[in-house]
């Protein structure tokens, strides 16, 4: 990151997309680099989307985490709690005015926003779902606050963590590929795979039960679990048509199914079996 | 108007995707997902604006060889549950 006329500018790659943030301040910055550390990158290379990051005192505090976009004509508006500001969807630029009280809450879901429809635009998604990596394949978990995204990757230890919350996912010749992410939803978790990927070899919405076992998922409800996971562009109406033929891509590559599971790694071997390495 | 002179109309604001005979109705506004079953879907399907709700009755009946009777109290019922969540409208 380096400071210049307009402002202080910082480089991230997230899922092998390059996006700069022009930051007004030195504040900004700081929680831009503090926050994404990991993430950041030189600026040497092209860009696939540029964001100019300012405080506003008038933009009301931050309260809960909950996305508020509207789609207008080839922008997406977001004007919510901590947050105002736009993103044009076709050259993916953005301008975010941010509240400085949770300021760095703020900017990833700004960035959450962003990487949405750059994830989407680009043939991929961004998926709301924790996932873990066991050599070169990645296995994902979803479900809503509270089924155990996050105690699943606390679960597995040994396992390179992508992330408890969200997930990028690319098209990989004829399958998937699931890529880290910054944007953590449990503070205390490692997070020395948040750079790493994997090819997808299942995707699982989490149960808590007593017992351990899968449950085949119907296609049509698979295919619902993934759009309601995919945040910001499954309220939009215009990308909503090409979100359900992406979602039904998805769902004809990788296996959906229901994971029954306690709070104990005994659910692993279930995952693993026929799956290589 | 009898009730089964009423006809039925998707919203237009909602997306939806007929699956192995299953439907996925996405509502982008209300953030809402449902999932149809098989009779459930062929329902949404025929809900075009132009047919009575009498003629769904009648050809969800031939169609699964289902009690007229009974068809005559289901697809109502459902159809009015569907416009109760905003996913479908009754044209009169």
């Amino acid at each position: 990151m380096f400071s210049t006329e307009k402002g202080f500018l910082t480089t991230l790659a997230i899922a092998g997309w390059r996006v700069r943030l022009d930051c007004s301040l030195p504040v900004v910055d700081a929680a831009v680099a503090a926050h994404f550390r990991a993430f950041v990158v030189p600026d040497d290379a092209a860009n696939d989307a540029w964001v100019t990051v300012s405080l506003d005192p008038d933009v009301p505090a931050v309260s809960l985490p909950v996305f508020r976009a509207t789609r207008q004509r080839d922008s997406c508006l977001l004007d919510m709690p901590g947050i105002r500001g736009i993103i044009d969807i076709n050259s993916l630029q953005g301008t975010a005015r941010l509240g400085r009280r949770g300021l760095r809450l703020n900017i990833e879901f700004f960035l959450k926003a962003l990487f949405a429809y750059m994830a989407f635009s680009h043939g991929g998604l961004l998926l709301h779902c924790s996932g873990v990596l066991s050599g070169r394949e990645a296995y994902l978990f979803t479900g809503e606050g509270g089924s155990g995204k996050s105690t699943v990757v606390s679960l597995l230890p040994h396992r390179l963590a992508l992330n408890d919350d969200m997930v990028v996912l690319r098209p990989d010749g004829r399958g998937w590929r699931a890529y880290g992410t910054p944007f953590w939803n449990v503070e205390t978790t490692r997070r020395c795979g948040q750079t790493a990927d994997g090819r997808v070899a299942g995707i699982y919405r989490l149960a808590q039960d007593q017992q351990v076992y899968l449950e085949p998922m119907a296609n049509a409800v698979a295919i619902s679990e993934l759009i309601a996971n995919c945040p910001v562009v499954n309220t939009d109406p215009v990308a909503l048509p090409a979100l359900m033929n992406r979602c039904r891509e998805l769902a004809e590559t990788v296996k959906l199914q229901r994971l029954h599971f306690r709070k104990s790694a005994d659910f692993w071997p279930l995952l693993h079996a026929g799956n290589t390495e | 108007m009898r009730e089964l002179d009423r006809i039925p109309q998707r919203s237009p604001t909602v997306v939806s995707r007929l699956l192995d005979e299953e439907a996925v109705l996405v509502h982008p506004v209300q953030g809402k997902i449902r999932v149809l079953n098989p009779v459930g879907a062929r329902v949404w399907e025929l809900a075009d604006g132009q047919r009575t709700l009498g003629d769904i009755v009648r050809a969800i009946a031939l169609e699964y060889q289902v009690d007229m009777g009974r068809v005559e109290v289901d697809v109502p019922a459902f159809c009015e549950d569907l416009a109760q969540r905003g996913v479908l409208a009754f044209d009169r």
